[in-house]
């Protein structure tokens, strides 16, 4: 169970990173559906820093500095040039699937996956004083760095949000544009950011999954980025519940991985992630709307009881 | 009298002209712009086109491979735009051809015994119904409740991938004998002139629908503006639905082509991918079907030279996706509206 549980903390991190920075640009409004595309980008730079400089540190500032500078050129296509935001996402998409896979051919001279040497993979923390807490230990501990920031994020994310000028900035540019701007708000300035803290922490997803797997797998993102959209809609944009939801997308992602060695069918199993997503987008849009109508029956009730004048008709 | 009409003529022709601009121009940055991406992994870009072109037009056996991987692309462009026009964003094609191809696939199990030609007109009605049902999910999802559809559209593609990866492995139709998981030989075989003269008929009815007639107008109209055309009295919810359906169903046609028409039999992952090049050929196209064909025909022809491009030279057919990649990239940007803005900003 322990062991569940840790390995449920582990691999909610990149989707966790992935939420956090789809985060950001959903809250100056631009629904950035490219996530995937950033996170595959960020797989494949981690594994290719790393490589190249032979350090895993050098993968992970890899894999952030070429996820940021995607989410630079997609920023300035919609803000500069007027695109449509949800194709050049898409475009996005389909340039990380391609360029990923057409670059390992001449860069490692494999196809469809490299394997890093594995003193090249992402090292794991031991914290003794944390190993001593009894059950939360054994689930915190020995995971890397980024599963750390992963895990801390959300709360300094949140402090960010409401309790900083940049994040209140951010926040109106969301709410209103318009009104931000008038209220002088540099908005182009703020969405800008946010999108550059968005490449940069798809970047770090992508390290944390490929790198502590040491591998490049050719779409090894395997829709990380949509099902963290879909844990997006489901909180609000809410950077801790977003926590919560991802760590329950990281218990699916868990329950599969050990599951699939006791002779289920793979696919069928493989199917929890997007199901559980399917129904967290699904779900809380008809509770929502059946509340609503119930709300809307009871005031009826109320206007139409005895003793009460009707309302005059015409 | 005449002249006006000639003068009015020249104006369309000239309208015509300037909207080719664009997409031409986002076709030749994306072959530089890949051009460039093999430069810098150590290969000669010229060879490279020099090999596609050779083997999507040099020979008999190549144009007719380009005609082949044309077709599905047409269906999925003409899906894609008849629901982009609605406001509905159709990404979940290649769930709809998955789960159409194993309807398609089933078929020969339960009717096995009867005449060719009655098993195709099965296997083409299930495939359409199928594929409209599976586009169905996202536009009902989107309209009643308000749900994103391109998020349900991807998770339902990989569903549908693994349901369909799934039943080759285990369903009546799944070949046991097969290396690799795909079903059983499908007897009944459409036609290849069928399958041409089918997209042809689809794309005349598309084109001069749309422009022509009645319903044509109201769905132009739904698309520019959905709140102004419910105000004239139309069912615009019923009609994007009914749009929705059709796309689906177009999509699931272009998988019973795939199926039917060219594998003879489903194997997995056989549609991985393709949802995108009917985007891509939509954008290129802007929603006219002339405009689509000819996206479809670069996007076709790309398919059909990669692999005399991986044989002839050192170049990995993977290019071919990098291409279609920029393509999709540089069809947004309409570049004359930009060129056009940035006069105006000059002249105040």
């Amino acid at each position: 169970m322990l062991d569940f549980l840790n390995l449920t903390v582990r691999l909610a991190a990149p989707v966790l990173l992935v939420a956090l920075g789809g985060l950001f640009s959903l809250r100056v409004n631009i629904f950035n559906i490219a996530l995937e595309g950033f996170m595959l980008f960020g797989c494949f730079a981690s594994v290719v820093g790393a490589y190249l400089t032979g350090s895993v540190l050098g993968g992970i500032l890899f894999a952030a500095a070429v996820s940021l500078l995607m989410t630079m050129v997609y920023a300035l296509f919609v803000f500069e040039l007027d695109v449509d935001p949800v194709i050049c996402a898409i475009a996005v998409i389909t340039i990380a699937g391609g360029l990923t896979r057409y670059l390992l051919i001449p860069i490692f001279h494999t196809s469809g996956r490299y394997i890093l040497p594995p003193e090249l993979a992402l090292p794991t923390v031991n914290l003794p004083w944390l190993e001593a807490i009894p059950v939360l230990g054994p689930i915190l501990n020995n995971h890397s760095i980024l599963v750390y920031l992963a895990l801390v994020l959300p709360f300094l994310l949140h402090i960010f949000l409401y309790k900083t000028d940049l994040g209140l900035s951010m926040r109106s540019v969301g709410l209103n544009a318009e009104a931000a701007a008038s209220a002088g708000i540099s908005v182009k300035k703020v969405r800008y950011f946010a999108l550059a803290m968005n490449g940069i922490l798809c970047g770090l997803a992508g390290a944390q999954l490929a790198l502590s797997l040491n591998l490049f797998n050719v779409g090894m993102t395997n829709g990380r980025g949509f099902t963290a959209l879909a844990a997006l809609t489901l909180t609000g944009f809410e950077p801790i519940l977003t926590l919560l939801a991802c760590l329950l997308f990281g218990a699916s992602d868990a329950l599969v991985l050990m599951l699939s060695g006791e002779g289920y069918p793979v696919q069928i199993l493989s199917m929890l992630p997007y199901v559980l997503a399917l129904v967290v987008a699904i779900v809380p849009p008809i509770v929502r709307r059946l509340a609503k109508n119930a709300r809307r029956r009871r005031a009826e009730r109320t206007l139409m009881a005895p003793g009460r004048e009707c309302p005059a008709q015409e | 009298m005449g002249a006006k009409t000639a003068a009015l003529d020249l104006r369309g022709l000239k309208h015509w002209a300037l909207g080719l601009v664009s997409p031409v121009c986002a076709i030749l940055i994306s072959f530089i712009m890949a051009g460039i991406v093999v430069v810098f992994s150590g290969g000669n870009p010229l060879e490279a086109y020099g090999a596609l072109l050779r083997g999507a037009f040099g020979s008999a056996a190549g144009l007719r491979n380009t005609v082949r991987y044309t077709l599905p692309i047409i269906m999925l462009a003409l899906s894609f735009s008849l629901c982009d026009r609605c406001g509905y964003f159709n990404i979940g094609q290649e769930g709809q051809m998955f789960t159409a191809a194993l309807a398609v696939a089933w078929v020969p199990q339960f009717m096995g015994g009867a005449p060719g030609f009655l098993q195709i007109l099965v296997m083409v009605l299930l495939g359409a119904l199928v594929g409209g049902v599976m586009s169905l999910i996202p536009a009902l999802l989107k309209f009643l409740l308000g749900i994103n559809e391109i998020v349900i559209g991807v998770l339902l593609n990989y569903i549908a991938t693994l349901l369909s990866s799934y039943m080759l492995l285990h369903a009546s139709f799944a070949d046991p004998n097969s290396s690799m998981p795909m079903s059983y030989l499908i007897e009944a075989a459409l036609p290849a002139a069928a399958m041409v003269g089918g997209v042809v008929l689809i794309v005349l009815v598309y084109g001069l629908g749309m422009q022509r007639t009645v319903p044509g107008y109201e769905l132009r109209m739904i698309g520019k503006n959905p709140r102004f055309s419910r105000a004239c009295g139309l069912p615009t919810v019923r009609i994007i639905l009914i749009m929705a359906l059709i796309g689906g169903a177009f999509s699931g046609l272009a998988a019973v082509g795939e199926v039917a028409g060219v594998y003879h039999k489903m194997y997995e992952g056989f549609a991985a991918g393709m949802g995108y090049n009917g985007m891509t050929a939509a954008l290129i196209g802007k929603g006219g079907s002339v405009g689509m064909v000819f996206g479809s025909l670069i996007l076709g022809a790309l398919q059909s030279g990669s692999v005399t491009l991986s044989v002839e030279t050192s170049v990995p057919a993977e290019l071919v996706q990098v291409v279609q990649g920029f393509v999709m990239f540089f069809a947004t940007v309409n570049i004359l509206r930009f060129g056009f803005r940035r006069n105006r900003k000059g002249g105040n």
